[in-house]
């Protein structure tokens, strides 16, 4: 690049403070610089003066970098990690305060691990990663599924019957496993919506590890994030066709196969333990019993019982119920209140971005945390029937878990912070759908030779 | 060309008239807006470039890179808010212009 450009470009560079932003910027008036000495040179200028006047045509460089600098600047939204601090804060003093059995060196090391990844992961440029993994993205997704299910499988069964040595690892990374889904999705804009239940054999493929785990509840949150953040897609207009197509053709597979098995197995222990556990008070009914009295009736005494039986000195991850037991119910309430104004801040930051690519990844990722913050506390008040394998988000520890929701809510930050920068691109040109072509295929009029 | 307190309209107004027909990069717009107007606005890169931003951030234009040429240049797009934001301004625009015709033609009588 000629002497005359590069000081040009880096006066105004000089200008722009957000480093990011700075390349993109120049490299559009470097382009533009590129067209107008050719326009120049086309009209019979010797190349230097096409040169210099190309220069001299962009105007004062301050000027400019003072105006791409007032425009351009990270997006900025620390709310929702002061949010996860204040959680994790709030967990490190219970264990402190010993209100949990869990140990603090344990605690303090993943709550410092997961906070390291969320800054680290803060400055991931998610477009250029799907940029780059291109056409390659939906093939890594089925490799990177299979391996995770091929891993589990391998990974020896513990004392509690679950997957040990990476299992509890494996668990944990699934939780990325929507946001690889949307960026899959992101390859398939401009497609007819009727082809999305084409998709649940992708998601039954992404969940399948936490179900091997067996974390049936993990992998129906994985499910749901992914059905979700596929019904965002649906809703931002990423598909072709009506809305109501998209929707019901990837929601009918999924809501077919529910019923399917729902039909079969309408007496499953854990539903007549969850609706009636007053039939089975020595097996599964009896938890459900001891919860409702601690939770529901706000019995000291099934309280106490439940810190005495329970998990205070088995298990050594604290959890909102064995909070409730030890504080009282306002521990469930604030709870909830917690994951609703977190989920609100998340999806009105999300609904704020400005591509529908960053928000379609932003639903990959907020999804699974929210679902799993759900999960987590409709199991503690005893209002879901499935166990859940996965902590409250930010606050219990299990140091893969914890991890994974730092860094999972670090790659929500990336992409609040790089919203700017990020684009849609053109719709692809596909082929319009039409039913009766797909069941009637035209007859190929010079298709036959005599 | 100064901004008249009132007027509506605007150069961002032209930005999203030359983009109302095709996607467009910014060296393809200036040249288009020059030759358009019979040279009456010559904008400088250093002017063009901030408005379209600008124009993207308000969510009427959305950008794109698409290879062109050889080269890979950033295409301008205009959305549906866009258009609707470009014809309620060449409405307002149209009226202002009808007001100042008025005037200086010596104004219609009452009531027509």
């Amino acid at each position: 690049m000629a002497c005359e450009v590069q000081d040009y470009l880096n006066r105004v560079g000089a200008r722009i403070r957000w480093a990011r932003g700075r390349t993109y910027l120049l490299r559009e008036l470097s382009d533009h610089i590129e067209d107008q000495r050719s326009a120049f040179e086309a009209q019979g200028l010797p190349p230097e003066e096409a040169l210099n006047r190309a220069v001299a045509e962009m105007g004062d460089p301050e000027e400019v970098g003072d105006a791409l600098n007032a425009l351009h600047r990270p997006g900025r939204s620390w709310a929702p990690a002061l949010w996860a601090l204040l959680a994790g804060g709030i967990g490190v003093l219970c264990v402190l305060a010993g209100l949990s059995p869990g140990a603090l060196l344990p605690h303090l090391v993943s709550l410092s691990l997961g906070m390291g990844l969320m800054f680290l992961l803060r400055l991931t440029d998610l477009g250029r990663v799907s940029a780059r993994l291109g056409r390659g993205t939906l093939p890594l997704t089925v490799a990177l599924s299979l391996l995770g299910f091929i891993l589990m499988e391998a990974a020896p069964i513990s004392a509690r019957g679950t997957h040990g040595g990476s299992g509890p690892l494996l668990l944990a990374l699934g939780l990325f496993t929507p946001a690889l889904f949307a960026l899959a999705l992101l390859r398939l804009r401009g497609i007819h919506g009727f082809w999305l239940w084409a998709l649940s054999p992708l998601m039954y493929l992404l969940a399948a590890p936490a179900a091997v785990y067996p974390s049936i509840t993990t992998a129906l949150l994985l499910g749901g994030a992914m059905l979700l953040t596929a019904s965002a897609a649906v809703c931002l207009g990423w598909f072709q066709g009506p809305k109501w197509v998209g929707l019901v053709s990837l929601w009918a597979p999924t809501a077919g196969l529910t019923g399917l098995f729902l039909s079969l197995f309408p007496h499953l222990t854990r539903w007549t333990a969850f609706f009636h556990p007053e039939a089975d008070p020595e097996g599964f009914g009896w938890f459900f019993l001891l919860l409702r009295r601690v939770l529901w009736q706000g019995d000291a005494q099934a309280a106490a019982q439940y810190l005495q039986d329970t998990g205070w000195s088995g298990d050594p991850q604290f959890s909102l119920l064995t909070l409730s037991a030890r504080l009282g119910r306002p521990v469930m309430l604030l709870a909830l209140g917690a994951l609703l104004l977190f989920g609100a801040l998340c999806l009105w930051r999300v609904r704020r971005l400005h591509s529908a690519a960053g928000k379609l990844l932003a639903h990959g990722l907020f999804w699974p945390l929210f679902l799993q913050a759900a999960g987590s506390w409709l199991y503690n008040a005893g209002l879901s029937p499935f166990s859940m394998s996965l902590p409250f988000p930010f606050f219990s520890y299990g140091p893969w878990a914890m991890a994974a929701d730092f860094a999972l809510l670090g790659l929500l930050l990336a992409l609040f912070r790089m919203d700017p920068l990020l684009r849609d691109g053109p719709i692809p040109a596909r082929q319009p759908f039409s039913l009766r072509e797909l069941l009637l295929p035209p007859l190929e009029e010079d298709g036959w030779e005599g | 060309m100064g901004k008249e307190h009132g007027a509506p309209g605007g150069l961002g107004m032209l930005l999203l008239a030359l983009l109302a027909g095709e996607d467009r990069y910014g060296y393809e717009m200036i040249e288009a807006l020059r030759r358009r107007s019979n040279r009456v606005f010559d904008l400088k890169a250093g002017t063009l470039y901030p408005l379209l931003h600008t124009l993207e951030r308000e969510g009427w234009v959305s950008a794109y890179d698409r290879e062109a040429g050889g080269r890979v240049r950033r295409y301008y797009h205009l959305t549906g808010a866009g258009r609707a934001a470009l014809e309620g301004q060449k409405a307002g625009w149209r009226s202002y212009a009808a007001a100042v015709e008025g005037v200086l033609e010596g104004g219609l009588p009452d009531g027509v």
